[in-house]
């Protein structure tokens, strides 16, 4: 396994505050309830335009600080994740 | 930072890393990617990320040191994420040894880059906007120029670290103190080769 595959399966499995459940489908871009949902669109998307409110939302609905960063790592890891496997089956000739 | 947690939340062994590392940078701190990985390590794989880090802008590779920051900024401006974009455009400056800005790695076809760079910066920017839409001609355009399979490997693994990083800096806003934080964060990343003592990420 590369450092780049651990790298990836620690986003999901590694020990946390949120059920790795959830950070599996959140890596896969599953959908999430807002603002959870939402939130982690403009993570895999568009994350130069999140701002304190984002944030504040989450906090409000009752996410601590490390349920937040464990989400926002997997849905970060998906989306390297889903680019750096495109890229990989360009260069092997699979698409 | 936007989560109290990483900038005062790390275990006691982090907090007097922090504190020794700050006296020796003359009372500046470590940077935001550095305080997020060391808050808890697993949750970015513990060594594993350094191995991946340091493998991808320090191991062997047919790219240069500069190339590789190159691409690091490539990844960060095609993102759009300025914190990051900023400092490997520094600290590609300081190892390709010419002026290198986010504008100028935006522009980097009228840049003085080699060609196989410039067509492995292509590459990344289009994984990185519309990985959807990559397909073997857009790896058949970087052979083109005379880039080995080895080397596109490289700068791919560049281009997933900084697509993971881009987005935690952007979420949770990352950034400098003042001009001499920034400064000395891009020298200590050339000088210290993005190493993070093991003691950290266990």
């Amino acid at each position: 396994m590369t450092a780049i595959d651990r790298v990836r399966r620690a986003a999901i499995e590694a020990r946390g505050v949120t059920d790795p459940a959830l950070r599996r489908a959140v890596y896969d871009a599953g959908a999430q309830p807002p603002p959870l949902g939402p939130y982690l669109d403009k993570v895999r998307d568009q994350a130069s335009t999140i701002t304190d409110a984002d944030i504040g939302a989450l906090q409000v609905t009752g996410y601590s600080e490390d349920a937040i960063l464990e989400l926002t790592i997997a849905a970060a890891a998906g989306a390297a994740g889903r680019r750096y496997d495109a890229a990989l089956r360009a260069l092997r000739g699979d698409r | 930072m936007r989560l109290a947690v990483l900038e005062r939340g790390h275990r006691l062994r982090a907090r007097l890393f922090f504190a020794v590392a700050s006296r020796m940078a003359g009372g500046e701190q470590v940077d935001d990617v550095f305080k997020t990985i060391v808050y808890r390590p697993a949750l970015v794989g513990g060594p594993a990320f350094t191995a991946m880090i340091r493998g991808a802008l320090r191991g062997p590779s047919e790219w240069s040191v500069g190339e590789r920051e190159l691409f690091a900024a490539a990844t960060s401006q095609a993102n759009a994420c300025t914190f990051c974009a900023d400092i490997h455009s520094r600290t590609a400056t300081l190892t390709l040894g010419s002026e290198v800005t986010p504008q100028i790695v935006a522009d980097a076809e009228e840049s003085d880059f080699r060609p196989e760079a410039k067509a492995m910066i292509r590459l990344i920017e289009k994984v990185s906007q519309d990985p959807d839409l990559v397909t073997t001609q857009d790896v058949d355009a970087v052979r083109a120029a005379g880039v080995s399979e080895a080397a596109i490997e490289d700068g791919l693994a560049i281009c997933f670290a900084f697509n993971l990083i881009n987005r935690l800096a952007d979420a949770f806003e990352y950034d400098w103190d003042n001009e001499r934080h920034r400064s000395q964060g891009a020298r200590a990343l050339v000088r210290f080769g993005y190493r993070v003592p093991r003691f950290l990420m266990g």
